[in-house]
């Protein structure tokens, strides 16, 4: 066993070694000196044959071994026992667990817990927000540098457009929600998801994939909604039982959401942000609104008229 | 075990200076992942974030190079970045629940995912933004939490960062308990003010 989690393991010696973690400590299939010289860690070996054999190793120090190996601040008594005392009632399991304790080592690492996977960024996620044709003029109000394009009359789509920094596509549409809803979607090769934003305010919301507490009444109260802002109440129980599909790839789940819904933004689920781009470039109506912040986002809003521009 | 360290990629050099500049002594490691400076604790026996990050503040203004402080005990883990422009923090509950509306949740999660990319963006790794977001610990059916230090230890590991600072702090006892820790003293003030206070 080695003071050294899996990742500085992998990153200072041979991680093939590792075939445990909890802690920070790591357990090796292997003498543990070499890891632990090259991560600057102590290490120590336990060997329980007919007799607990203990070598602990310090970085750039000796070895030292049995009664003299290296403990915790007062852990010479407890060490003592595990490797002398005598009785039948005194276990393999619990000797082995003494001497952790007496070395400072974590017990968990004699049950060999696998080795914690390093955090994993996410896949890249495309959003965009539907909303009514107010966020035509409202769209420098998100912060973002965005186009929004109208879709009919009813609705726009709104979508950062890969500069600078991006609005969260939820805040996005809670900016942008006013009398009409306004829906944020977004999806990635790992998750899709939405949530829908009435007056400002965050009403129901939904992902396929990732870690949202999704119930059935969850479903049931989303699905309801969106066919009714959608204008197609009649196809609420077709969205409620999609919502609880989970048999689709998150992103084919909102794409068929979309078609469901008959929006006309063919690309929700499919389009990545530089295709929904270009997309917009070549839409005559579309809008493109720099970052603002403040009095100049607001000013802007006041100001704009709907019309075609280049980032 | 709580976790009282600072972790940068600062020069040992120009920690060891800093440290010596500033009012509070510690240890200072020069591990191959990074600088950790483990600073004596403050004289109080509560101490705050605030507190706790008065000499760290002190570090990265004199180095100016961004620096994770770790903070932890059996209830809280706290990340919190320092840069010349200020500090941001990361906070762990040991019994954090998500809100159980999938609606709120995802708001939530999306706010948490942009803060982790300004977080990263600041650190210079505009990269690991995305990495950094999915360092939670949200429970999991079926699934150990993930224990507040781990997660200390994930966001080292995110911006390849000593881990081994996670775990280390001055405030239980005066042993680092690091390989090749060097004590740094802070050098006495220099001016009349701080002659007064040293004589009173």
């Amino acid at each position: 066993m080695v003071r050294a989690s899996a990742y500085r393991i992998a990153r200072l010696a041979d991680p093939s070694a590792v075939i445990g973690e909890h802690d920070g400590w790591s357990r090796l299939d292997r003498d543990p000196r070499a890891t632990g010289t090259a991560t600057r860690a102590v290490a120590c070996v336990l060997r329980l044959g007919t007799r607990l054999e203990v070598v602990t190793y310090s970085p750039g120090g000796p070895a030292r071994s049995s009664l003299d190996a290296e403990t915790l601040p007062g852990g010479e008594s407890l060490l003592r026992r595990a490797l002398t005392y005598e009785d039948a009632r005194y276990t393999r399991k619990a000797r082995l667990a003494d001497a952790c304790r007496a070395l400072g080592a974590p017990v968990e690492l004699l049950a060999c817990p696998p080795a914690a996977a390093p955090a994993r960024a996410r896949a890249p996620r495309t959003a965009v927000v539907l909303a009514g044709p107010e966020a035509l003029g409202d769209a420098g109000l998100t912060g973002q540098s965005a186009w929004t394009v109208p879709l009919s009359p009813r609705w726009c789509l709104h979508f950062w457009d890969g500069a600078g920094r991006e609005t969260t596509a939820v805040t996005a549409a809670l900016v942008l929600g006013g009398r009409r809803p306004a829906v944020a979607w977004w999806w990635s090769a790992d998750e899709a998801g939405f949530v829908v934003a009435h007056r400002s305010k965050v009403a129901v919301g939904h992902q396929w994939g990732g870690s949202a507490p999704v119930t059935g009444e969850s479903t049931a109260a989303a699905g309801r909604l969106l066919a009714g802002d959608f204008g197609v109440p009649d196809r609420a129980l077709a969205v409620v039982g999609l919502l609880r599909r989970t048999d689709l790839a998150p992103a084919d789940a909102l794409a068929l959401l979309a078609e469901t819904l008959g929006l006309p933004a063919a690309g929700i689920g499919r389009e990545s942000t530089a295709s929904l781009v270009e997309w917009a470039a070549g839409v005559p109506a579309a809008v493109h609104t720099p970052a603002l912040t403040g009095v100049a986002a607001i000013r802007y809003a006041c100001g704009l008229r709907p019309r075609k521009s280049t980032p | 075990m709580s976790t009282y360290a600072l972790v940068t990629r600062a020069s040992a050099g120009v920690v060891t200076a800093a440290v010596r500049a500033g009012r509070t002594g510690g240890f200072v490691v020069e591990d191959p992942l990074g600088v950790i400076v483990l600073f004596d604790p403050p004289g109080r026996t509560y101490a705050s974030t605030g507190r706790l990050a008065r000499p760290a503040r002190a570090l990265v203004r004199h180095t100016g190079a961004p620096a994770w402080l770790l903070l932890c005990d059996e209830e809280l883990a706290e990340a919190v970045l320092i840069d010349g422009e200020g500090e941001w923090a990361l906070r762990w509950a040991r019994d954090w629940e998500p809100p159980g509306d999938p609606a709120r949740y995802l708001a939530d999660r999306q706010d948490w995912d942009a803060y982790c990319a300004d977080l990263a963006d600041r650190f210079g790794a505009p990269d690991r933004g995305g990495a950094l977001a999915m360092v939670r610990n949200d429970p999991v059916p079926g699934e150990r939490r993930v224990p507040l230090p781990d997660l200390l230890r994930r966001l080292c590991a995110v911006f390849d960062l000593p881990d081994v600072a996670v775990g280390r702090s001055l405030l239980d006892g005066g042993e680092p308990g690091l390989h090749d820790a060097r004590r740094v003293d802070a050098e006495p003030q220099a001016g009349v003010w701080h002659r007064l206070f040293a004589r009173a």
